[in-house]
């Protein structure tokens, strides 16, 4: 049977959110993880900041709230339950690109998200099953998607997601710069495809200043960088 | 456990793994109900129906006769009407059916196939006879769920399928694959189109065009240009020929120029395609008239007419109330009688006489004498049970089997099916829009 290699827009849309939600859920679970592990028997002061990042509008006044709603409140469009079920969403409509097997991770996920909830588990401990999954997850694809076009618009949603949240949750520059140098690392022709040419021009430019500015280390990277992020990609 | 000289202990011992595994893969389906679509995992039965070898030649034998028949039938009906002329169908049940459709006319389908796929209900009755009691030629859905249910079950229990000699179902994506690259004939690629996720077969879709290499196409990404079909890119000008179209969308939702000018699932213009031989529609367009409740009980004429052979596979035994004689039968036996309306499927729209009050039978019969021709009645076959895991133990439970024919250059039947069973004690319908569930289907190899 004749291979189609040409990627529609609507899949190039459904990997992109695909590669954004799994590494969302992976890397909020991070996140809440070192919250979690300052609310243990830290002062407010330890652990408000993130907490607020994480909380923006403030919706958890108690910690264990704070911790339950991030896991499970469907409600909430930045809880893990809901990341996994946008990531599902899409990963869904692309069983034949990204196999079964890569799949079968986040229907793991979503099942096991249900069980720990319908249980009222709060030691998020107990959710390193799903971190793991999603780590298969990464493993699988670059293992299983034969198409490299496909693959490489999924990594793409993987690497801006985690330089939103690296940048959000004040990681150091360094560890920006390298994300930036992966995501840079697309092929030319699926870069014209996806790429606003004009904001990947400011986006290059911002990461120029913030490699003069900060020594690799973490500094306030402000709103402007983040805007450019999330409207560099045109599907 | 040892049935039919086969031992299943291992298996049905480790049904909780079995489970576990569907649910890892997502072997759903969906249903709607009150207008609100629900998914959910497809009950499985890890006891399998076996099928003895001697039977299944016989049964292949049958499938293949009946399916060629009705292919001819097809072909003959959207081109010169002999079976009309010659006195064997009465017109009207043509003309009438809601499966016939006159843009269809003189049109050549790429091969001269139009049932590519065949869905065939059959049932094992006690008499040891099979009995054909439907025969699904538009878009029979159901063969991805043995499929899986086999790789799952060689994992779980590979002990099992050393000690018994079992045919290897997980060949059907070829099947399909051959079938589909003989209908393309190198003009393209092939394309599964599916209506989209809130479909409630939309899992096989996805499994199918996963196992056999196909794209799986989303109404939008195909359209028609110079009679053509592509299959568009990101880039506007970026698009790939397509031969052959798999496609899971309705007859009447196919083409919003050509049909029901309301649908959004549909590919514009395909029918242009379709009509100049550029494209390849799997399964053809207007089998429906083939798969009319009410044509079933031709088919055994269809066989007779069209190759000169006696039917291999039996009919159920049935009644047209639209005939005198039968009209004057069904009437007085209602009670004894499964009425079925010729428009209806999935399970709905069958009415056992015998659960009826005197009311609600006077009511049916009264709908029987208004519109004859909306009815076929047929006799309740005492069809064997199957054993299926409750509990700790095991009870039995009607159960049906669908068998799966893929015609392309060659008729082919998939050694396996998907075998349907009522969890309800009392009931004898089977469909998983009814809340049944499936079994694997083994034939057997030894002799």
């Amino acid at each position: 049977m004749v291979k189609c290699n040409i990627i529609s827009p609507t899949k190039a849309n459904r990997l992109f959110w695909l590669g954004r939600y799994v590494e969302r859920v992976y890397m909020t679970l991070h996140i809440l993880r070192k919250c979690y592990d300052r609310m243990i028997d830290g002062e407010p002061s330890d652990y408000e900041l993130l907490k607020s990042k994480l909380d923006p509008s403030q919706t958890y006044k108690e910690t264990a709230d704070f911790t339950m709603g991030m896991l499970y409140d469907e409600g909430n469009k930045s809880s893990i339950i809901s990341s996994l079920k946008f990531a599902f969403d899409n990963a869904i409509l692309l069983r034949e690109d990204i196999t079964s097997e890569s799949l079968s991770f986040i229907e793991m996920s979503i099942a096991f998200i249900k069980k720990c909830k319908s249980d009222n588990v709060m030691n998020i401990t107990y959710l390193q099953n799903i971190t793991d999954w999603m780590l298969s997850f990464w493993g699988s694809c670059e293992e299983r998607i034969t198409n490299h076009g496909e693959l490489s618009v999924i990594m793409v949603g993987k690497s801006i997601e985690k330089m939103d949240l690296s940048l959000r949750f004040n990681y150091p520059f360094n560890t920006i710069d390298l994300i930036y140098t992966k995501l840079n690392g697309i092929d030319a022709g699926l870069r014209d495809l996806l790429f606003d040419s004009i904001v990947e021009k400011r986006l290059d430019d911002s990461i120029k200043q913030y490699r003069a500015l900060s020594n690799g280390l973490a500094i306030d990277y402000g709103d402007e960088i983040l805007r450019e992020l999330n409207q560099l990609v045109k599907v | 456990m040892k049935r039919k000289n086969v031992k299943i202990g291992d298996l049905t011992d480790n049904m909780d793994m079995v489970n576990k595994w569907m649910e890892r893969y997502g072997v759903r389906f969906g249903v709607y109900k009150g207008g609100v679509f629900k998914e959910q995992l497809f009950p499985f039965d890890s006891v399998p129906r076996i099928i003895s070898n001697d039977d299944w030649l016989y049964l292949e034998r049958g499938l293949k006769q009946r399916v060629k028949a009705l292919n001819m039938f097809l072909w003959d009906i959207y081109h010169d009407k002999n079976i009309i002329k010659d006195g064997v169908i009465p017109e009207e049940f043509i003309y009438s059916s809601k499966g016939y459709m006159p843009e269809c006319e003189q049109v050549d389908p790429f091969g001269g196939v139009y049932a590519h796929i065949a869905g065939i209900d059959l049932v094992e009755g006690k008499d040891d006879n099979w009995y054909v009691l439907e025969d699904n030629l538009r878009i029979p859905s159901g063969a991805s769920y043995p499929m899986i249910a086999r790789s799952i079950t060689r994992k779980v229990s590979p002990q099992t399928f050393s000690e018994n000699k079992v045919a290897d179902n997980r060949d059907y994506a070829d099947l399909l694959r051959d079938m589909m690259d003989e209908m393309n004939d190198g003009r393209g690629i092939a394309v599964i189109f599916t209506p989209g996720r809130y479909n409630s077969a939309y899992f096989e879709h996805s499994y199918l065009a996963e196992k056999t290499g196909a794209t799986l196409a989303f109404p939008g990404d195909l359209f028609v240009e110079n009679g053509m079909v592509y299959y568009g890119g990101m880039n506007k000008d970026e698009k790939k020929r397509v031969g052959c179209i798999y496609r899971r969308v309705s007859d009447e939702y196919l083409d919003p120029l050509a049909f029901e000018d309301s649908s959004l699932i549909g590919i514009p213009n395909v029918m242009e395609a379709y009509k100049l031989g550029n494209v390849a529609l799997v399964n053809g367009l207007g089998n429906g008239v083939a798969d009319d409740k009410g044509i079933y009980y031709f088919v055994p004429k269809m066989v007779r007419y069209y190759l000169e052979e006696e039917p291999i596979l039996n009919n159920a035994p049935t009644y047209l109330p639209y005939f005198r004689e039968d009209y004057e039968y069904v009437l007085a036996h209602l009670d004894k009688l499964v009425l079925k309306e010729v428009s209806e499927a999935g399970g709905y729209g069958v009415i056992f006489g015998r659960d009826l009050s005197p009311e609600k039978l006077e009511e049916l019969k009264q709908m029987i004498i208004e519109n004859p021709r909306a009815w076929i009645a047929q006799e309740v076959i005492d069809f064997k049970d199957l054993e299926i895991i409750e509990g700790d133990g095991f009870v039995e439970r009607k159960a049906d089997l669908r068998a799966f024919v893929v015609s392309g250059k060659e008729t082919k039947v998939w050694k396996s099916g998907l075998t349907r069973f009522s969890r309800n004690p009392n009931s004898f319908v089977v469909n998983s829009s009814q809340g049944g569930g499936f079994k694997d289907t083994w034939i057997l190899l030894d002799k």
